[in-house]
């Protein structure tokens, strides 16, 4: 197999998995932007390093030993002890970060937006603060002046109640 | 071995994305994640939503949408400038010997800026990546092109960018991959692969614009072309004229408006050619009835479109042969995906496969496929299109639709 057609290949199976290992470097990072971060720098390093894959191994693996890397990197960046769940661990829920993937995520996002939008003005303040301008808890708690503890409980049960809406949005016949 | 409290389960799960654990929490979540697999499931899908929690925010503070549609771009006129049309096919080489990833990123990071983003279309989940000396950044509608930069344009993606203090603008589609250079204030841009197009304001006649392929390379001091890549080298002018210099023949000769070239030995240097483009006669769904003015293609349900054109007015070699197919939607906001396959079907049912696409297209975006033009032949040619398993549904605008399928030829003339 020539140069190209390999790197043309380990970037089409790259693609292909991306919503797998989107899951997998932000199930260790909880970081959106490094999520979105290191999975650029996945491809840019399976670009560079292409031409000396062995494309008779599986190319998952691979990627996700560069994930790894990236995450660690991350974490060094940050002059921070990496805090995630095991490596190991994450790479045996790989078949389960198939979630992540467009095909998946698609209707689940727009039932999302749907239910977001219908939170009362307070919540959706809170979702502003969180996922918006990215405050963690403390900072929402000293903002809004309720406890810490008192924020993960509001964040949780707003999830929660999120989630069954999107769940029942899901079930919803399709109008076409 | 520990004792879990099962009060505290879907705590240490919802609050391991919400903060940094202890290290006692933090081992008491693996033990449970590694021997519970429904704890598994409630942490992955806990993630999940906390990743579309900020996807839905991040897109509604940050629209990602294309800022200026290339249908509704005003084309500059330039009295100095001519225009041209070049169509560049290579190898798949993505990345050739004599211009290798080290090489093409060995700029600095401070390198200046040189251009602006114009146009910016990225789908969603996906991003317009940069290198440059090692680094990555990700493009947005306003960032900067700055020397040395090499640019990854996933497919169903598109950008422009105008150089800085001129006119001269750079448009690329999706799958393309350039580095873009300055060698003593001549612009280069090195098109590893995809499609570009070009509008180039006047260059100095010492400077002129260089974009260099594989094999072949083109000499600009103003005007308009097109880059394609693909298998080999070709070029085609529409006004103006460039200069065309073939790696593989060692053959430089300057094509004029209306004129062919590519980079293979062929009898003639230049071939003269023209435009064609043809409307489908029929569109169809296979084993879909509903929807008459889309063409629905879902591996699920088993549909698969149906086109015909009528080449039976087209005279002479074609060249080129591009199928434009207006992407739709069909209760969702964001068009199709997947690994799209173009058959051309003959009378004894029998049929080749004439195009392959792979990847995703936006709404309201049109998707391209370069045919074999070797497969077309006079009178009415039909085409099926199917999608692979695991692809999401395309549909598009059928012949009766908003923007009916197009056949663009380029055929020679006056034989």
């Amino acid at each position: 197999m020539s140069e190209a057609v390999q790197l043309e290949s380990l970037l089409r199976r790259f693609y292909a998995n991306q919503g797998k290992l989107r899951g997998y470097v932000f199930s260790a990072t909880r970081d959106y932007h490094a999520t979105e971060d290191i999975l650029q720098e996945i491809a840019i390093v399976v670009a560079k390093k292409a031409s000396v894959y062995d494309a008779a191994r599986p190319a998952l693996p691979w990627f996700m030993g560069i994930a790894r890397n990236q995450i660690q990197r991350h974490y060094r960046a940050k002059g921070k002890e990496a805090s995630n769940v095991s490596y190991e661990l994450l790479e045996d829920f790989v078949p389960l970060f198939a979630s992540y993937e467009k095909e998946e995520i698609t209707e689940r996002q727009v039932a999302l937006k749907k239910c977001v939008e219908k939170l009362p003005q307070k919540q959706r303040h809170i979702m502003q603060m969180r996922y918006v301008e990215e405050l963690d808890c403390s900072q929402i708690s000293k903002t809004i002046g309720r406890s810490i503890q008192g924020i993960y409980g509001l964040l949780k049960r707003m999830k929660n109640g999120l989630r069954k809406c999107v769940e029942f949005q899901l079930q919803q016949p399709e109008v076409q | 071995m520990n004792q879990l409290d099962s009060s505290k389960e879907p705590d240490l799960i919802s609050e391991y994305f919400l903060r940094d654990l202890s290290p006692e929490e933090l081992q008491q979540l693996q033990t449970l994640l590694a021997s519970d697999p429904n704890a598994r499931i409630q942490f992955v899908e806990l993630g999940r939503d906390e990743w579309l929690l900020h996807h839905v925010h991040h897109q509604e503070s940050h629209k990602i949408i294309s800022l200026n549609p290339r249908s509704n771009r005003r084309r500059r006129i330039r009295a100095i400038a001519a225009a041209a049309a070049l169509v560049v096919t290579l190898g798949t080489l993505l990345y050739s010997k004599s211009a290798t990833i080290t090489e093409m990123i060995a700029s600095k990071p401070s390198a200046p800026a040189i251009a602006s983003v114009t146009d910016f279309f990225v789908l969603e989940g996906e991003a317009i990546s940069v290198v440059n000396d090692g680094h990555v950044r990700k493009l947005n509608a306003v960032s900067k092109i700055r020397e040395g930069d090499r640019v990854v344009i996933p497919p169903g993606c598109q950008l422009s960018f105008q150089y800085l203090e001129e006119e001269t603008e750079i448009s690329l589609d999706g799958g393309a991959l350039v580095h873009i250079a300055e060698h003593q204030g001549a612009k280069r841009i090195r098109l590893d692969r995809g499609w570009l197009m070009a509008d180039v304001a006047k260059q100095p006649k010492d400077k002129p614009m260089r974009v260099m392929t594989r094999d072949a390379e083109v000499v600009v001091l103003g005007t308009s072309f097109e880059v394609f890549a693909e298998q080999i080298t070709r070029l085609s002018v529409t006004e103006g004229a460039v200069r065309f210099n073939s790696k593989h023949t060692g053959h430089s000769v300057v094509v004029k408006s209306g004129f062919f070239a590519d980079s293979t030995e062929g009898p003639e240097p230049t071939v003269p050619f023209s435009m064609v483009h043809l409307l489908a006669v029929e569109t169809g769904s296979m084993h879909h009835q509903k929807h008459l003015r889309m063409i629905a293609v879902d591996p699920v349900r088993n549909f698969e479109g149906m086109l015909k054109f009528d080449l039976s007015k087209v005279h002479g070699k074609i060249l080129e042969a591009r199928l434009r197919l207006r992407v739709m939607a069909q209760g969702n906001d964001y068009g199709g995906r997947g690994d799209l396959r173009l058959f051309r079907t003959m009378e004894n049912d029998a049929r080749a496969e004439v195009a392959h696409f792979s990847g995703g297209v936006g709404k309201n975006k049109d998707l391209i496929m370069d045919l074999n033009p070797e497969l077309l032949t006079s009178g009415i040619n039909r085409f099926e299109l199917t999608l692979d398993e695991g692809g999401n549904d395309f549909w598009f605008s059928a012949s009766d639709g908003p923007v009916a399928p197009v056949l663009e030829l380029k055929v020679v003339e006056g034989k």
